[in-house]
């Protein structure tokens, strides 16, 4: 089962009570929270609910589950594979991906040193994300993706939560392995946050094709140069762009002749062009391609799809509009 | 002749057992120098190696035999197979297990103790400090424990042999 790295770093006298959840629950199940002292969280498709002690699901915080401290000491243990100090750079940016690609946000106690964030102390709240992996959902986009048979530079807008990184992590995968619309194609991900392909050791545990390579938890900008230097790509992937050396390094990239596959925070297209960091990017007509998402219909519902001169290429009856549901 | 038979058996079997005294404190220091020496390890792996604490304790339990290097794969693997449970309940379970079977005192055990509740669950200065000041500990255990050893080891041999010699004029 999907959740099974889940239940492995999981202290005992929380597992109990998640794996008291009713399997159908279980399935939609989108987060766990784990804060100390403070009810036992889940956040499923239909909502949040809190575990009581005698592990049944309510919307009302009384009589709930409270974690402890030794429990969250314990979590932290298990999830840091007893091992803090091999973690310190992932401690520093605020979550642990394990097996699965499941990816665990951290808050606590934050020391600052010269600056810069340098350790996280007794950390007490916890948020697993669950991943899942969804194959073959990017397929209907394609046809929007190629023209005349030739690849796209595809940028993939959404807010949170709305299955960018899902879509993206597919179209590697599809693009990667070839489909018949599509040859086969040389592709490197650079994956800043362990997202897309959620390595562990350095391995991808989400499947993200044949003739994908994984560029883990490297800075963008610098891992997209790495790569148009090193692996010879025909595209390059990289999630949630937004600072002014990713553009730069774009700019670089899709002017080498290689592809790029990219995604960033924002509810519309109009949004996104008020970013300053991005709309160089856009006016200068780099991708070919920008593909709307929202969470209106589910997630994944694609809102629209916008050519290099931001007409909307969108057609209804080629794509169903509901992706992941 | 049986007297002579007889005799001779008291006179072994107490040597022997002056002799297994004896071990007892050789043993220990043996012990605590091999301790020491895979804490060091132990503190160059997390230092640079930044392997997990699961696979630097099952390395150096490859290392060598012992009793020592038994208690360094128990713990590798207890941190492999229990789940669950924190880093210190996997580590006291298997320092609990093994300790009687070891040579070494109840001021050993607390060290160790004491290290197990910090080892993996802080930032690598943190985990150089606490290391360090358990092996200057086992350091100063050491030395007494090489102290004792040079007193009694050769005074239980003797002892052994004279203490049977003396029983064998006592009987006849």
């Amino acid at each position: 089962m999907f959740l099974q790295p889940i239940f492995d770093v999981l202290p005992k006298n929380i597992l109990e009570y998640i794996k008291a959840i009713p399997s159908d629950t279980l399935l939609a199940l989108e987060e766990i929270r784990i804060r100390q002292n403070r009810p036992l969280e889940i956040v499923t498709s239909k909502g949040f609910f809190f575990i009581t002690k005698d592990k049944k699901l309510t919307t009302n915080f009384k009589d709930s589950f409270l974690p402890t401290k030794d429990d969250c000491l314990c979590f932290l243990n298990l999830i840091t594979k007893h091992s803090i100090y091999a973690m310190e750079e992932e401690l520093r940016h605020g979550f642990v991906t394990i097996r699965g690609g499941h990816r665990i946000g951290l808050a606590g106690k934050v020391l600052f040193h010269e600056g810069k964030v340098s350790h996280l102390r007794e950390v007490t709240g916890f948020n697993i994300r669950i991943a899942k992996q969804l194959k073959d959902l990017a397929k209907p986009l394609l046809p929007f993706v190629f023209k005349n048979e030739i690849l796209q530079n595809t940028l993939l807008i959404s807010p949170p939560k709305c299955g960018k990184t899902t879509f993206l992590r597919d179209l590697a995968r599809l693009i990667s392995n070839g489909t018949k619309l599509s040859p086969s194609l040389k592709v490197s991900i650079v994956d800043e946050r362990s997202e897309i392909a959620a390595c562990v050791c350095g391995v991808p545990t989400h499947d993200v094709g044949l003739r994908t390579d994984v560029l883990d938890s490297c800075p963008k900008a610098s891992g997209m140069l790495m790569l148009l230097r090193s692996m010879s790509p025909q595209v390059i992937v990289v999630d949630e762009i937004g600072s002014k050396e990713d553009s730069l390094a774009i700019f670089e990239v899709i002017n080498a002749g290689v592809n790029v596959f990219a995604t960033c925070h924002g509810f519309s297209l109009e949004e996104v062009m008020l970013r300053p960091t991005l709309v160089d990017l856009l006016t200068k007509r780099c991708f070919k391609r920008l593909i709307v998402l929202s969470d209106r219909e589910g997630p994944g519902t694609v809102e629209a799809i916008y050519d290099e001169y931001f007409k909307n290429i969108f057609l209804k009856e080629v794509l169903s509009n509901r992706c992941l549901k | 002749m049986l007297k002579v038979i007889g005799s001779l058996l008291i006179i072994f079997s107490s040597v022997f057992l002056g002799f297994y005294l004896a071990a007892n404190y050789i043993q220990r220091t043996k012990q605590l120098r091999q301790l020491s020496f895979l804490l060091a390890i132990l503190k160059t792996e997390i230092t640079y190696g930044l392997r997990s604490l699961t696979d630097i304790f099952e390395i150096l339990a490859k290392k060598e035999k012992g009793i020592i290097y038994d208690l360094f794969l128990n713990c590798g693997l207890s941190l492999r197979k229990n789940k669950g449970i924190s880093t210190y309940e996997c580590l006291r379970q298997v320092l609990d297990e093994i300790w009687p079977k070891t040579s070494l005192k109840d001021a050993e055990k607390q060290i160790l103790q004491n290290l197990f509740k910090v080892l993996g669950t802080s930032d690598v200065t943190n985990q150089i400090y606490h290391l360090d000041l358990a092996i200057a500990s086992l350091q100063d255990e050491f030395e007494k424990a090489y102290l004792e050893q040079k007193q009694y080891e050769k005074m239980y041999r003797t002892l052994g042999f004279l203490g049977g010699l003396l029983l064998v004029i006592l009987i006849f």
